[in-house]
């Protein structure tokens, strides 16, 4: 009953937004429960992939059939993993600790086969991959190293742009060519995202806000606090905006911020539940979150064109 | 101060015959480790925790820890990052961001320091990891949780508890929800432990914490626990720390019996510590602390050279590697001195009341005996006495007031003398004139003159000046009912002496009648003991609750005394006097049967105390919404605040204010099952009393017939019931009270804070009929939290009263 109550008073309260319009929330039991956080949706939309507490494990659920399948049950894989673009391939980093001292593997899962491939092992300091087109970029103990799906050429260099994070600052390469990118000055930098289209970069400055500039560093547009932001498309980003007591989350709910109304809307607005970590469908017409309970979510948004 | 490492580097065993026995896999530093340091809190923001007795903030604290902290790390070799540099509003970040700056950074571990609050009564470490206590989230944190904590225990000695608190954030905050716990912790892909150091509120460790040395040698508790962890070489070099304080002095803080804080700490001694000459000066911040670092191995000797008044002493002391030797010492007062008196209160320029109270501070501990027979009234009056615990303070006043308009002179003879037998230099003599006094004065009563909504079983309180002629008490006060003009039987009256003033305490044999007005009337031939009257006919008039009790079926009668823990042995009972305060029968005062738990309390300071009776049966409520819990209360008119504790889904503490006791004699005190957050059954387990600031430091209260009542689905149709909301809940910026109101009202909002303190008052709000709503703006400068509003609701034309009290959480 009080699951019913939460989805009205979420339609009920931002029917009125003007950029993008809640069409319904519901909640998603998967066969197998547990405490989950969305860590990422298959290029096709068809499957959430999902990780535990201190992103241990990683779940593959098919959102039509509620069937949850086991990628695997490593620590630290649920952090950032990725999908090839066709969706066949995961890859994440994983986490040991012989001896309390951290080491990280690179794991490519195939998804029809079932193999896993090592694409690194035990390297004492691992990045997270960043997909560049049909391959995959990351750092293993500073040397930058780029590895392929599969044996496919990239369609085109503009697939080749990305971003990813170095020593909190964000790294662009275009065409190659990598350049460390600011657009904040001095500081520490988060959830960095490249559009969709490639043609901004969506970025938090720690003590300072979230923010989007173009690939030159000139900010576009401020969201204030919007935090974990994601793309829902070139002009849409989805955040949390949470709030703590220093010890603890006491409220968080999931904002929408349009970069050319450079306006904050709030999709959800309940006192009872604390929304976060939004992670926006590839169609843009979805967005799967979690509670601060593990409860899993998903949101069925229209954005007006 | 903190000096530059060095260390040797060792790789291998060799046995005593030469022979290599096995590779060491001990590392020299932490080169290529990524360690990331959380200051927790931030900004002096509502989320900060603040001590203003001692001036001590939370997020100052953790930072000044983990700034010395990175600087330690990094000699090293480890890179070091940190959630924030600075204590601005900037710097206070959301949970979120720093778990993902962590992540982000790939930092091999995350360290939130932050140090503890409670009821300021407690001091030990506690460290938390997440998960539950035996299945952690990562293993690793749980191994490194236990290291820290033990060398944080090592590097203290002023704890109130050596129990090994490392738990689960899980385990430790289930009121939070299963698996939420602590914000900090939730995200991150690394081990990571919250380090509540020690306790910020409890006062002297509040002043240590003003100290930056004491906060740094926590920093290095934090290293020693990576040097461990890590498995790297252990330091080649020691650090010697203390406290110095005084061998008889008792803090005028809250300090906990039986540890080192008994004593006074000592201001401003210098400490030298030889070889090597090197001088810390100790500060002014009442903490006595001391500290030295990098000391090689080897034994060492400290001198102290404190303020006047203090022998010079000296101590021994051995360093040892990686590790503290604490070297406390209590300085010894030059007993040779002569005792002053520095001070006398009141101010006798002025013409003071015959019943004064006078206060003289000595400089050192005294003699009383020699003392008591010193001090001399002219004209002659008869004294009583009372002595602090260190007999450096002696209060006294007279036992039956002075004369009134009458110059008076004390005198105090050579013959006083300290604890050491050295008498005052000179007699000291001071002169003062009482002020006229011709008649026999009202100060106080309960009920009050107009107070309304009265226990239907009062005990009628009258304060006096002084002790009344108790025949005269008895035949000269009389309680009417003005309904049918005829006084009621008294039963139960006493007659009560306390610093020269009197009171006189009776209870009615009937019980009164709802919504009815009573007056106490005190006639002209009222006397006290020196024979003054009031002068003329004196009465006040009170109003009685407007309804009848509901109180249901009884669950704990209170007639066997002995499931029923003593406070001393009931948990959680701090700051009380344990001889004097205990749990009882008594066959005398009771509401029905045979008899009433009786809980007599003293407190020894005058905040931070908790005295609380444990029932070992703790009875079941079930779990009804609608039901309401309550129990037959013989207030004692403290003005504490009373609590009921709950276990709720099995063992979670539930703790709720039931009332402020502002009132004498039987009263029905309910809560609503509704208020505690639960899902599963109920048990009621405790009464609590706990100590407000301006509270009595004692009473008597008498508890009896706890009950349990469920309203039936339909009841007494036509009537409309008040109802009043609270939104939103938790409060993040202005508030609203929602009330539906039957009839136009007369309300009365009163805010507190958990501890009791009045924080805002909005009274006698008119309001009509209807539903209406009442704004809360919470000042900027409360904490995040829970407070407790308290609605009084009086109908213009009636004389019934509602009380509603409901906790709001603050949480911006």
């Amino acid at each position: 009953m009080k699951n019913v109550l939460l989805i009205l008073s979420f339609i009920a309260c931002c029917v009125s937004a003007q950029e993008i319009k809640v069409k319904e929330i519901s909640k998603f039991i998967p066969d197998r429960a547990g405490e989950y956080t969305v860590s990422g949706i298959s290029p096709n939309g068809k499957h959430l992939l999902v990780t535990g507490p201190g992103s241990k494990g990683l779940y593959l659920i098919d959102i039509k059939r509620k069937k949850t399948s086991t990628i695997t049950e490593s620590a630290g894989a649920g952090y950032e993993p990725v999908f090839s673009a066709e969706g066949r391939y995961i890859c994440y980093r994983s986490d040991e600790y012989p001896d309390n001292k951290r080491v990280s593997s690179l794991q490519k899962v195939d998804l029809i086969t079932g193999d896993t491939r090592t694409l690194e092992k035990r390297v004492r300091n691992l990045t997270v991959p960043a997909v560049a087109g049909n391959s995959i970029v990351y750092l293993a103990d500073g040397d930058q190293r780029i590895k392929r799906f599969n044996g496919m050429i990239p369609k085109s260099s503009k697939e080749e742009t990305y971003v990813m994070l170095e020593d909190l600052a964000p790294v662009i390469c275009i065409n190659g060519i990598k350049r460390t990118l600011k657009p904040g000055g001095k500081g520490s930098y988060i959830w960095v995202s490249l559009s969709p289209d490639k043609t901004k970069l969506l970025y938090c400055l720690v003590g300072k806000g979230t923010f989007v500039s173009d690939l030159n560093g000139n900010v576009l547009a401020s969201a204030g606090k919007l935090n974990a932001p994601r793309w829902i498309d070139n002009q849409i980003v989805a955040g949390m905006v949470d709030e703590d007591d220093g010890m603890k989350v006491i409220s968080s709910e999931i904002v929408a911020f349009s970069v050319t109304a450079k306006k904050k809307i709030n999709l959800t607005s309940t006192v009872e539940r604390h929304e976060m970590y939004p992670y926006p469908f590839p169609d843009g017409k979805r967005i799967a979150f979690s509670t601060s309970d593990g409860m899993l979510y998903i949101m069925k948004i229209k954005v007006r064109q | 101060m903190f000096r530059s490492l060095i260390q040797s580097v060792t790789v291998c065993i060799l046995l005593m015959n030469g022979s290599v026995l096995t590779a060491y896999s001990q590392t020299i530093d932490l080169t290529g480790y990524k360690i990331f340091i959380n200051p927790g809190h931030g900004g002096y923001d509502p989320n900060d925790r603040h001590i203003p007795a001692t001036g001590f903030w939370e997020s100052e604290g953790n930072l000044v820890k983990g700034l010395f902290l990175r600087e330690l790390l990094e000699s090293l070799n480890a890179m070091v990052y940190m959630s924030r540099t600075a204590n601005t509003t900037a710097d206070d970040l959301s949970l979120s961001v720093i778990d993902e700056m962590a992540n982000a950074a790939n930092a091999d571990f995350f360290l939130s320091i932050h140090s503890n609050g409670f009821d300021g009564t407690q001091n030990y470490p506690l460290l938390l990891f997440r998960g539950y206590d035996n299945q952690p989230v990562f293993p690793e944190a749980k191994s490194m949780a236990q290291i820290m904590w033990q060398k944080l225990f090592e590097k203290g000695n002023c704890w109130t508890s050596s129990n090994h608190y490392v738990k689960g954030d899980w385990t430790f905050y289930p009121e939070w929800g299963d698996q939420t716990g602590l914000g900090v912790l939730r995200t991150l892909t690394m081990p990571g432990v919250l380090s509540e150091g020690s306790f910020h509120d409890y006062i002297p460790e509040s002043w240590r914490l003003r100290n930056d040395d004491h906060l740094h040698h926590e920093s290095w508790a934090f290293l020693r626990a990576f040097i461990e962890f890590y498995d790297v070489m252990p330091l080649d070099h020691g650090i010697v720390a203390g406290v110095i304080r005084d061998t008889l002095l008792t803090p005028a803080w809250y300090f906990r019996r039986g540890t080192r804080d008994e004593k006074l700490p000592v201001n401003g001694t210098r400490v030298i510590l030889t070889p090597g000459n090197r001088i810390y000066q100790v500060d002014d911040l009442n903490n006595g602390f001391f500290f030295f670092d990098s000391l090689s191995p080897g034994e060492y000797k400290l001198y102290f050279d404190g303020p006047a008044g203090y022998t010079k002493d000296s101590l021994p002391v051995s360093v040892i590697p990686n590790a503290t030797a604490l070297a406390d010492i209590y300085l010894q007062t030059d007993t040779t001195k002569a005792p002053e008196i520095l001070g006398i209160i009141p101010d006798l320029s002025d013409s003071i009341p015959v019943n004064q109270e006078f206060t003289f501070t000595f400089s050192m501990p005294m003699d009383p005996d020699s003392v008591q027979k010193a001090i001399e009234f002219n004209p002659e009056a008869l004294l009583n006495y009372q002595w602090d615990d260190d007999y450096r303070t002696l209060k006294l006043w007279p036992s039956a007031g002075l004369t009134s308009k009458t110059a008076y002179s004390i005198i105090v003879a050579t013959a006083a003398c300290s604890r050491w037998k050295v008498n005052i230099a000179a007699e000291q003599q001071y002169s003062f004139v009482t002020l006229n006094r011709s008649r026999l004065s009202i100060e106080k009563t309960y009920p009050s003159d107009g107070q309304t909504g009265v226990t239907l079983y009062p005990q009628i309180r009258i304060y006096f000046d002084a002790p009344v002629n108790e025949m005269s008490a008895s035949s000269e006060i009389q309680l009417v009912n003005e309904g049918t003009g005829q006084p009621l039987t008294k039963v139960r009256e006493r007659f009560i002496i306390a610093r020269g003033k009197g009171a006189y305490y009776f209870e009615t044999e009937q019980q009164l009648e709802p919504g009815k007005q009573y007056t106490v009337a005190l006639y002209k031939g009222l006397t006290d003991a020196g024979g003054f009257s009031p002068g003329k006919d004196y009465e006040f008039s009170f109003i009685t609750r407007s309804t009848i009790y509901k109180t249901g079926i009884v669950i704990e009668p209170y007639e066997e005394i002995s499931k029923f823990r003593d406070p001393e042995t009931s948990g959680s009972t701090a700051g009380t006097n344990n001889e004097l305060t205990t749990f009882t029968l008594s066959s005398d005062v009771k509401f029905s049967g045979s008899g009433a738990g009786q809980l007599d309390y003293v407190f020894t300071g005058d905040a931070g105390g908790i005295c609380r009776v444990f029932d070992t049966q703790k009875p079941s409520l079930g779990n009804n919404d609608s039901s309401v819990f309550g129990i037959w209360v013989f207030g004692d008119l403290s003005c504490n605040i009373l609590e009921y504790w709950f276990y709720a889904d099995g063992s979670v503490n539930q703790a709720v204010f039931v009332d402020e006791i502002d009132w004498a004699g039987w009263d029905y005190k309910a809560v609503p099952l509704n208020i505690i957050p639960a899902d599963g059954e109920i048990l009621f387990h405790s009464m609590v009393i706990r100590q407000a600031n301006g509270g009595l430091t004692g009473g008597t209260i008498w508890f009896d017939d706890a009950s349990l009542y469920t309203p039936p689905e339909i009841e007494e149709p036509g009537i409309e019931d008040i109802t009043v909301e609270f939104r939103p809940n938790p409060l993040t910026g202005t508030g609203i009270i929602k009330c539906m109101l039957p009839e136009n009202s007369v309300v009365s909002v009163r805010v507190y804070s958990p501890d009791g303190r009045v924080l805002e008052i909005m009274d006698n709000i008119c309001l009509d009929k209807g539903v209406r709503e009442i704004l809360w703006k919470p000042s900027p400068a409360l904490a995040n939290g829970i407070y407790l509003i308290d609605i009084k609701i009086r109908p213009f034309t009636g004389v019934s009263r509602e009380t509603i009290t409901r906790r709001w959480v603050l949480a911006r």
